[in-house]
């Protein structure tokens, strides 16, 4: 089931998942966390395995994956997704002086 | 549990404000509790439809990102809208706003936000309001919102006009869309000029995409006169463009 793991450079990874990220993950990767967003709630490895109807021991590689990137939490053998920070847009330290002193001005 | 329904379109412009407050009145009408957030919270605007001004919202979306009040505290009840057009108040609707303070949103742009909170906020009004249906009005194009808005639906409404621009951004918005799973995606065609041939043109449409077209709005005066004064299918129970949103929310249902 776990495709190749295309870690995509400059990602959140490891502060949580920024959806942006879903759409560079491999297809079992994705499939899972698509899955497990729409569902809310925190789900055993037992659950996902029937949601997705796939044998648990192809589940489980993914799902170690997903924890050793920080996209999912575990506690209590239940899994939940961890969603991480919005990027800012404005990148301050790369600002120049006028254009800082512009946002100050709005903000 | 309700259901959470985007309304997105690839460029802006499309309608998309009108078409999910048209929606969302529609289904308030047959009885559902109805929420609608408003997540383009670079360029808020749907609550102008509902009639408020900025200085009337206590609270914004944005307070509850920034952890100032609880997302309930945000929804404004504006189901008197129903009653004030003679319509049936069986069910309810209600508005999360996003924050029109050029310092609200510059903030955002400079400091980003907890998505996961943003998520946690779908669930809490979903269950604190009791409703049937969360109606997410996003921004245009794809940025987190969008994509976080697309990734938790039960079903996607993607609006395009009759231009090659929006057929383009939309067949990028189908392919994530189905990347990301969405259980349940239909197109609405807006702003159709009344020389088209709706038939022939729902047929490109839903050949090009594969995606079933739930509607084809045409371009009418009367939106143009109304200048998102007022929610249309509330002020013109009875017209084209109102029997064809009622049309959309029965395909939604189904």
């Amino acid at each position: 089931m776990s495709d190749s793991q295309d870690l995509s450079n400059g990602s959140t990874q490891g502060v949580g998942l920024n959806p942006a990220d879903l759409l560079m993950l491999p297809d079992a990767q994705r499939t899972i966390l698509t899955m497990m967003m729409r569902r809310q709630s925190a789900l055993t490895l037992t659950e996902i395995a029937e949601q997705l109807n796939a044998p648990s021991e192809e589940v489980a590689p993914v799902m170690a994956e997903l924890l050793q990137l920080g996209y999912v939490t575990t506690e209590n053998d239940t899994y939940q997704v961890k969603l991480g920070r919005r990027t800012p847009r404005i990148q301050s330290k790369r600002q120049s002086p006028r254009v800082a002193a512009v946002w100050d001005k709005l903000g | 549990m309700g259901n959470i329904i985007s309304v997105h379109s690839f460029r802006g412009g499309t309608g998309k404000s009108n078409t999910t407050a048209n929606i969302g009145c529609s289904l308030a009408i047959l009885g559902y509790r109805v929420g609608i957030v408003d997540t383009d919270i670079q360029s808020p605007g749907i609550h102008v439809l509902f009639g408020l001004e900025s200085e009337d919202t206590e609270h914004a979306l944005n307070d509850y990102l920034w952890g100032r009040c609880d997302i309930t505290d945000v929804a404004r009840d504006v189901s008197h809208l129903l009653t004030s057009h003679n319509q049936p108040d069986k069910g309810s609707i209600f508005l999360i706003p996003s924050s029109l303070k050029t310092s609200e949103i510059t903030r955002v742009l400079r400091e980003g936000y907890d998505v996961g909170l943003l998520n946690d906020g779908f669930q809490q009004l979903l269950q604190g309001l009791d409703l049937d249906f969360l109606m997410i009005d996003t921004h245009p194009g794809l940025n987190e919102e969008t994509l976080l808005s697309i990734t938790v639906s039960d079903a996607l409404v993607l609006i395009l006009r009759p231009d090659r621009q929006d057929f383009q951004g939309t067949a990028v918005t189908v392919d994530v869309a189905r990347q990301l799973d969405v259980p349940k995606m239909v197109l609405v065609a807006n702003k159709v000029p009344a020389v088209f041939n709706k038939d022939s043109l729902k047929q490109q449409i839903e050949s090009t995409y594969s995606v079933p077209v739930a509607g084809v709005l045409p371009v009418c005066e009367e939106m143009f006169q109304l200048g998102s004064s007022d929610i249309f299918c509330l002020r013109y129970p009875d017209h084209p463009y109102s029997l064809v949103i009622r049309s959309i929310v029965q395909h939604l249902l189904d």
